[in-house]
């Protein structure tokens, strides 16, 4: 009855000890004691310990929800085991069929690794570090294409998630990050890996980082443009906008890998002075007496700016 | 001469009676051999050692008392050995030479002794301490500092090179003559204190200094040892070169003005959110130095073709 009642999942460190609770027909006796029995057989005090430091940690605005994301995620996670291990006793004879389901389990995992990823802002540096840890453990239990005959749970040998479902998880990050997919299409060029290969978690940790700050990075671009654009026209002068992007330009060219730290802080020193009001104000006033006309749309600078950016990050090779 | 003696040996009594019986017992044998202060064979070496300590201490006394010439014989017993030791940075001052003290090599101190012949350390009450720089290094000095240990008395004497000849050592010449650093040199007073002296109280500019030598003296024989420790010398601060600082920094001074006002646009504003885009560009640049592990990608171009392949 015990081996019926719980089901332990073998291949994800994320799952604790699902539980099938089957009420028994003897078990409803009264007391304190038997319900603190039966609250300690069923293991929930891990189970509800798991879920409050998930949401402390997240802290998310909704709190109901986030709570039944995290349940289902986890019943999922049982559920799949439990197919895993089913399956692993049968002989394969369909491969279609298992390619089929194979990739249905890919977008289970995916949205699951997703949820994890969406919990804390990349500003938390450490929570977001477990967060991608999480996720890659998850998507390194990816099916591949065949099954081992011992009845393991199916993994990739020597770990490492696929490039595609490494490139399937960037783009996700960016789409719900609001960038559109044409600013996103170069940062992913640079990032993405193919199917073939095996992506180590240094990377993954450094693509998902970037998709994350790139997303910010575009919605403050967007601020911005809302800034400099004029109120009555909705678009901006190509003087003012040009200056700007030249301003930050420069103040990201100032920082080289090689220098000293104390030449660093230097160079940080002055790039934060090229920033400052003043020097803007001065850059902005010269450019509309002096820069070209016309009007810039906002298109076109989140283009410019998503360029300064994606040209500053590293191709994966 | 022997009165004399005695005088002063009275006088150490009332003063250093609550300092020991050690103290105590010295001078009581001495008092108590009055008697065959003549018939050398009776006295013990540690009586005839004190009786000179006492004589020498008092010639000195006498000496100062009268403002003669130091009575620091020139000849035998000193050895002035300039040490050169190694100095691995350059001849230029640096920002830690005026925190931390120019970096010197300071010899033990050598400690005086009449007629040439190895007696115990503390014999007469005058010490000598080197402080030598590095060859070819001088300094000008700004301070010199140190702490004492009853150490009655300091002179300083600098040995600067002579404007005229660059080889050869330079001369000396004494720059500070018998500064008092106790009150009382038998009392407590001053006794470790940490002391500074500026280059306004010496007599001589000390600059192009190359060596500097603190003479001690110490006339009480109630402190047989003393001296000073940590000795820093600190030299002349320069102005730093400010160079590339200026032009933006004098920049930044123009921000009390108040800003030009173009139309709609807040520069303030726009700073605002231009700052935080250039923050996160850096996170990435960041991240990208600290996960460099690669993906391990060998092609060609895009292609695994094995023509293109070479063996280098």
């Amino acid at each position: 009855m015990a081996d019926r009642e719980k089901r332990r999942s073998t291949g994800s460190g994320t799952s604790p000890a699902a539980i099938v609770a089957e009420p028994g027909p003897s078990s409803k006796s009264s007391g304190t004691g038997s319900d603190r029995e039966f609250l300690a057989q069923a293991g929930v005090g891990e189970l509800l310990r798991g879920a409050l430091l998930k949401m402390v940690e997240a802290r998310p605005d909704d709190p109901v929800g986030f709570l039944a994301d995290h349940f289902s995620s986890l019943a999922a996670a049982v559920m799949e085991n439990s197919g895993q291990d089913s399956k692993d006793l049968r002989v394969s004879d369909a491969p279609s069929g298992e390619e089929g389901g194979g990739s249905a389990r890919n977008q289970q995992r995916l949205n699951r690794a997703l949820w994890h990823l969406r919990l804390a802002h990349h500003s938390q540096s450490s929570a977001f570090c477990n967060n991608v840890r999480v996720a890659y453990d998850l998507l390194s239990l990816a099916a591949p294409i065949g099954h081992t005959d011992d009845g393991d749970p199916l993994r990739v040998a020597g770990g490492g998630v696929s490039g595609g479902l490494y490139t399937q998880t960037l783009r996700c990050l960016c789409d719900e990050g609001g960038v559109p997919a044409s600013t996103s299409a170069p940062l992913l060029c640079r990032l993405h890996c193919h199917d073939h290969e095996a992506v180590p978690y240094g990377v993954f940790h450094h693509g998902v980082l970037t998709c994350a700050v790139f997303s910010d990075y575009i919605r403050q671009a967007q601020r911005l443009y809302a800034q400099v654009c004029q109120p009555d026209e909705g678009l901006a002068l190509r003087g003012p906008c040009l200056a700007v992007l030249s301003a930050l330009r420069e103040a990201l060219e100032m920082s080289h890998d090689a220098d000293p730290p104390n030449v660093k802080a230097l160079r940080r020193l002055e790039a934060s002075a090229k920033m400052s009001p003043h020097q803007l104000a001065h850059a902005m006033t010269e450019a509309q007496a002096r820069g070209p006309a016309g009007h810039m749309d906002a298109k076109e600078f989140e283009n410019a700016a998503a360029e300064l950016f994606i040209s500053r990050v590293k191709v994966v090779s | 001469m022997f009165r004399l003696c005695l005088m002063l040996q009275w006088q150490a009594i009332t003063y250093f009676f609550f300092f020991g019986n050690i103290c105590f017992t010295m001078l009581h044998g001495n008092f108590e051999s009055k008697t065959s202060w003549r018939d050398e064979t009776t006295q013990t070496s540690q009586e005839k050692l004190h009786k000179l300590i006492n004589c020498c201490r008092f010639l000195d006394l006498i000496a100062r008392a009268t403002g003669a010439a130091s009575a620091i014989p020139t000849a035998s017993g000193w050895s002035v050995v300039v040490e050169h030791a190694q100095d691995g940075g350059d001849a230029k001052m640096s920002a830690s030479d005026v925190t931390r003290g120019v970096a010197c090599a300071l010899k033990p101190p050598v400690f005086l002794h009449f007629g040439g012949s190895e007696m115990q350390a503390s014999c007469s009450g005058v010490c000598v301490i080197d402080a030598s720089l590095p060859p070819g290094k001088t300094v000008n000095i700004e301070t010199i500092t140190f702490k004492n240990f009853y150490t009655a008395l300091v002179s300083v004497r600098l040995r600067r090179r002579s404007p005229g000849r660059e080889g050869g050592g330079g001369e000396w010449c004494t720059a500070l003559r018998d500064r008092p650093l106790m009150t009382n040199p038998h009392a407590e007073s001053g006794a470790q204190d940490y002391c500074s002296i500026d280059r306004k109280q010496m007599r001589v500019e000390p600059d192009d200094v190359s060596s500097v030598r603190l003479v001690l003296k110490q006339p009480s024989c109630a402190w047989l040892t003393f001296g000073v420790e940590d000795v820093l010398l600190f030299p002349r601060a320069q102005p730093e070169p400010v160079g590339e600082l200026s032009d933006w920094l004098s920049a930044l001074n123009l921000v009390e003005q108040r800003l030009p006002t173009q139309g709609s646009l807040d520069a303030a504003s726009v700073s605002c959110r231009l700052q935080p885009m250039w923050a996160l560009s850096e996170v990435t640049t960041r991240s990208s130095r600290s996960h460099t592990a690669p993906v391990g990608r060998f092609d060609v171009d895009g292609s695994y073709d094995i023509n293109l392949l070479s063996l280098t």
